[in-house]
């Protein structure tokens, strides 16, 4: 009798929704804001802006019971705006640690901004991401099988996993904020990773597991009925 | 009564002062002509006394003739000192153009005046009262300025701004609009008061009268009520006035009525409403909460008749059995009512039912208290079935038979999703159904969003990158 009723009810289901904030940092002209523009509108525009303080867009996922929101800050990745890291660290779930496969030093300064991400924020999952890497196959050889070896051994210091993208190409693109999903709430991801040197790395299995919140977090947080930011909490 | 026989009393007082200063003349402080002449009339006769003070009411002055009034002034040259004695007359000089003048005729007042001072000892009495009189000027001069009286007094809350109108013709003056806006009375007295002097005054509109506490059956004398003055009533407030109850003629002036509250009364029934409820065409909210005498009949000729209705309420512990469906479907079926109480009465689903299809769209507020022939079959499944969708308000305390209150749930946390929040008031044992309920189904939502989640970051998105 209950079944026969509830289907004639005329009120719909209620869906959950779920805020992610994601904050990516990383040095100039990486294309931090060109990753953020082209997953939240699909547009990607060659030419260089730079990003004064921080750019923020939102985009919303609708799936059959829940609706997810990605809330992307953006860092200008000159130097004068570190002092508003603040702004794209706190608060946020999933921290991008971006760099350019053209630019070995860039991998570089990673450290440097991991360290301080770190220091506001250590609950956030890292997600290590080389930019460019359309451009990068069309160097020397030998340059995208150094960084990726190097890149490899950040992403084990950082515990981070690790993504190739092009914005450019649209490589990998999607995956990374699946990734991103998919670690927050310890989902299982069947996604076959790419380990072989030179190929758009994507390696998640191992990484960004152990990371404090997960001791911590219950089902019950994962979906909560209200509006209130999951991000947030964690 | 008492008002106006002590504003005579200070008028009479301030007359006598004037017109002694005046005539004295020599007076340089009104305290400095007071104190020679109180001595000097205690030696006196009382017939004297009596002329003197009639001479110097205001009102009798006109009949006295000049011979009078010379006499009067030799009387009182005989008690003044002798360097008074030139300006007294050089005074009489100057009033005596004066009086050959016709006065105007001002409307008589009654020689009860007189009454105040028969003998020189009340007489001295009122002459040392004048020092409150004297305070009364000393007192600070913002409360002499009418505007700003006017705010102060609107400041003043409802039950001193009663007594706030007792204090001179000048507070009076002020304070009557305000009070009789929106009067309360918690007295018969001040009732009395308040429509004695309602019947001088018309140019005042009485909006909404609040009536607390009388315990008297009828305090108002039909003759001394005409109820011209109700016409622009908007609300009509009786709170637990067991007895009383408004003569039926006075709402038939009342056109622009639109709130009635009158709660625990038992002296309206249905006999009274059918009567009035034909004068209340715009009446818009009714709160005859506690009123156990009425029953079906009343409240259908209340819904028949009143098709602007909005809120009703007729919750009660006693006689619930006086109210059934038949109340509720009326209302459903003529008004298009948004609040309704019907607390402790015989309710079943039937007639839950046939309200909802009529009327459910338009409920906000509902109160099912106590209605304890209630089943799951009513409100739950009116709620899964989202015949309410604007009800923000819900009260079911008290309903034993209600035991599934999965929809209920499901409609409070879907209402919640949409930004309109619903308020539930229940008992403790549906709160744990509802609670437990909440719980479970979060639960299974916390499963269906991960699943969803799981299937969409597995999904292939090689076309799109």
């Amino acid at each position: 009798m209950a079944n026969v009723r509830s289907r004639h009810s005329s009120i719909p289901g209620i869906k959950n929704q779920i805020d992610v904030q994601v904050g990516l940092v990383g040095d100039a002209q990486v294309g931090k804001t060109s990753l953020m523009v082209k997953y939240v509108q699909n547009i990607f525009d060659e030419e260089y802006t730079q990003t004064l303080g921080v750019n923020f867009l939102k985009r919303k996922v609708n799936l059959r019971s829940t609706d997810i929101i990605f809330s992307i800050m953006d860092l200008g990745g000159q130097k004068e705006f570190i002092n508003m890291l603040p702004l794209a660290a706190v608060g946020s779930s999933v921290i991008i640690f971006m760099f350019d496969l053209t630019r070995p030093k860039t991998l570089q300064s990673i450290k440097d901004w991991f360290r301080q991400a770190h220091g506001l924020n250590d609950s956030a999952v890292p997600i290590l991401v080389g930019t460019k890497y359309d451009l990068s196959i069309e160097t020397d050889e030998r340059v995208p099988g150094n960084i990726s070896c190097t890149a490899m051994r950040y992403a084990q210091v950082m515990n981070a996993p690790i993504v190739f993208c092009s914005t450019a190409k649209s490589i990998h693109i999607q995956k990374i904020f699946k990734i991103a999903l998919a670690k927050i709430f310890n989902l299982t991801l069947t996604v076959p990773e790419i380990e072989s040197i030179g190929d758009p790395l994507l390696i998640y299995r191992d990484f960004g597991n152990n990371v404090k919140r997960q001791s911590k977090s219950s089902p019950k947080r994962t979906g909560s009925m209200e509006r209130t930011p999951v991000s947030s909490q964690q | 009564m008492n008002f106006k026989s002590s504003f005579l009393n200070i008028y009479n007082k301030r007359t006598i002062e004037s017109t002694n200063a005046s005539k004295n003349g020599l007076a340089h402080s009104i305290s400095e002509v007071k104190h020679p002449f109180k001595k000097q009339l205690n030696d006196k006769k009382p017939s004297t006394d009596k002329r003197q003070s009639r001479s110097n009411s205001p009102t009798r002055r006109n009949r006295l003739g000049n011979n009078q009034h010379f006499q009067f002034s030799e009387e009182l040259k005989s008690t003044l000192t002798k360097s008074g004695e030139e300006k007294i007359l050089s005074l009489q000089t100057d009033v005596e153009p004066f009086l050959s003048l016709p006065t105007p005729t001002t409307p008589d007042r009654k020689p009860r005046v007189i009454s105040f001072l028969p003998t020189p000892q009340s007489l001295e009495k009122n002459f040392t009262d004048l020092v409150i009189t004297q305070h009364i000027n000393r007192a600070h001069p913002i409360f002499q300025i009418p505007e700003i009286l006017e705010n102060i007094l609107r400041q003043v809350d409802e039950g001193s701004r009663f007594n706030c109108m007792l204090v001179n013709r000048l507070w009076s003056r002020v304070s009557f609009p305000i009070l009789s806006r929106t009067p309360v009375f918690s007295s018969v007295v001040k009732v009395q008061l308040f429509f004695q002097l309602t019947q001088r005054t018309t140019l005042f509109k009485v909006e909404t009268m609040t009536l607390n506490k009388i315990m008297q059956s009828y305090p108002m004398r039909k003759r001394e009520v005409d109820f011209f003055f109700l016409s622009d009533l908007k609300a009509l407030k009786i709170h637990i006035c067991p007895q009383f109850r408004l003569p039926i003629h006075c709402f038939s002036s009342m056109k622009r009525l639109e709130e009635i509250t009158i709660t625990g009364n038992k002296a309206i029934d249905d006999n009274y409403l059918l009567k009035i409820s034909p004068f209340l065409k715009n009446l818009k909210h009714l709160d005859l909460r506690a009123c156990d005498n009425i029953s079906d009949i009343g409240i259908v000729s209340i819904a028949i008749n009143c098709p602007l209705l909005q809120t009703i309420n007729v919750g009660r512990h006693k006689n619930g059995w006086k109210i059934t469906d038949i109340s509720v479907v009326a209302l459903g079926k003529y008004t298009n009512v948004e609040t309704v109480g019907v607390a402790g009465c015989h309710i079943t689903d039937t007639g839950i039912w046939e309200f909802a299809k009529s009327n459910g769209h338009n409920i906000r507020r509902l109160s099912l208290n106590n209605c304890e022939l209630l089943t799951d079959f009513s409100v739950p499944c009116l709620l899964g079935f989202n015949y309410f969708p604007n009800i923000s308000v819900l009260e079911m305390r008290n309903l034993s038979k209600i035991k599934d209150v999965k929809f209920i749930v499901k409609f409070k946390l879907w209402q919640k999703s949409q930004g309109k929040p619903l308020l539930l008031e229940t008992c403790d044992r549906l709160n744990a159904l509802i609670s437990k309920e909440e719980e479970d189904m979060r639960k299974l939502s916390c499963i269906m969003s991960l699943r969803d989640m799981t299937s969409w970051v597995n999904q292939d998105d090689s076309l799109t990158g």
